[in-house]
């Protein structure tokens, strides 16, 4: 982390990096490079929002598409407090379509789930 | 260079010859307060702080003598401890009566419609679904898990009534592990099974103020009272006049206007109402504390 960069969301000198797309199933990060300078507070209220929402635990082994799906949903999270002070309505209007590109990719599992679940053990799938 | 030619070089003195002898000093260092305060500030600012959470909810009843529950909204704010609470709305839902399937499947069927037709109020890029529970549910995901558990605070107005409207039973309080406070008022049972869930008490003081809390679970570890705010007693603590939810936010500087409605039939219009209802309470909550912020009591 670079030391001068200020906090993502609030603009204080920032003390952590915040990893956006979280842990796998073997506990590495997914992006180890993709971070989010944030402070302490900033990252303690990101990481309760992701708790809310189910998206802190490492993502178990899933097929590409859930794994995209997680990455798009746990993003679309920051953003949304990213767009929260001072209100920046564009990075807001990203955010849902973040949530929204995780739920067709959702749905999309869904469907696949409902039509074949032998999909999941394809070569290349995971 | 020779011991003791030093000076003579710098200054031009004539050298005096001396032998060095090893010299030891005792000192008492006192640490520099400066970096220590530093230091235990860092401290302070990893612990973990946590976030302002706020459950907010409103119940819509039937119009007859037992004022029974038909549905009722809710809204979840969580923000930042610095900040000013009821801001960031991170999801938004309808909780209808365990019954009300069976009682009046066709106001059932407008709360179906209406979820399903439209969507939530939230902050950006949070689930735009209206969630939509059972009374059971609603008391276990919210009142159990973000009011007892997260420890977040149960807002309303006239917050008893709506309170006692989730019950599905009650009984006189009784005195608990020694603390009398509660005793002569009404004890709440929101679960069908009590046994690792509680009940919540509450008794009133005066036409004005209620007290409240959560009794203890059976087996907790980490008990609390609960944060209860009645905005009907905050807005009258803070203007000595007594309010109704209309008038408490012209009082507070918060628009708002009720759209009239037929009260006790399930409609669409009905729905929004109760949604505008509690939205304009979440308004008010977050003006109402920033008033209280300027008197601060020590």
């Amino acid at each position: 982390m670079d030391p001068d960069e200020p906090c993502a969301m609030c603009g204080q000198p920032a003390d952590d990096d915040h990893h956006l797309t979280g842990r796998g199933s073997d506990g590495k990060y997914l992006d180890p490079e993709l971070t989010a300078p944030l402070c302490h507070d900033c990252h303690e209220l990101v990481g309760d929002d992701l708790r809310g929402e189910d998206l802190e635990k490492p993502l178990r082994k899933v097929t590409i598409p859930e794994r995209v799906a997680h990455c798009l949903d746990r993003t679309g999270v920051l953003l949304s407090r990213v767009a929260e002070i001072p209100p920046l309505s564009w990075i807001g209007r990203l955010a849902g379509a973040c949530h929204r590109w995780a739920w067709l990719l959702w749905g999309f599992v869904a469907a696949l789930d409902a039509w074949n679940r032998g999909w999941r053990s394809a070569p290349g799938m995971t | 260079m020779e011991p003791g030619l030093a000076l003579s070089t710098r200054y031009d003195v004539t050298p005096v010859p001396f032998e060095p002898l090893p010299v030891a000093i005792r000192v008492f260092a006192v640490p520099s307060t400066v970096e220590k305060e530093e230091r235990e500030e860092r401290k302070v600012s990893r612990k973990r702080r946590e976030p302002q959470r706020s459950l907010v909810f409103d119940t819509e009843t039937t119009t007859d003598a037992s004022q029974r529950l038909n549905f009722g909204i809710w809204r979840y704010y969580v923000d930042r401890r610095t900040g000013l609470p009821g801001k960031f709305c991170v999801e938004e839902g309808i909780f209808y009566a365990d019954d009300l399937p069976e009682r009046y499947p066709e106001g059932f069927a407008v709360l179906l419609r209406y979820v399903e037709t439209h969507e939530s109020d939230v902050a950006p890029g949070r689930d735009t679904r209206l969630q939509f529970l059972s009374r059971s549910e609603f008391v276990e995901k919210a009142i159990w898990r973000k009011a007892h558990e997260h420890r977040a605070t149960v807002v309303g107005f006239n917050l008893p009534f709506d309170l006692s409207r989730l019950a599905i039973s009650s009984s006189e309080t009784r005195r608990r592990k020694g603390r009398t406070t509660m005793v002569g008022g009404h004890s709440l049972r929101l679960f069908e099974n009590e046994r690792y869930r509680l009940r919540v008490d509450w008794k009133s003081v005066d036409s004005k103020r209620t007290l409240m809390s959560f009794t203890t679970a059976h087996g907790a570890t980490d008990p609390t009272r609960g944060h209860f705010l009645d905005l009907r007693t905050l807005s009258f603590a803070l203007t000595d006049r007594g309010h109704s939810l209309e008038s408490a936010c012209g009082a507070f500087g918060v628009p708002y206007e009720k759209r009239p409605v037929v009260h006790g039939t399930i409609t669409e219009e009905y729905v929004t109402y109760c949604r505008e209802d509690v939205q304009a309470t979440a308004k008010l909550y977050t003006a109402a504390v920033a008033e209280y912020r300027r008197h601060p009591i020590d």
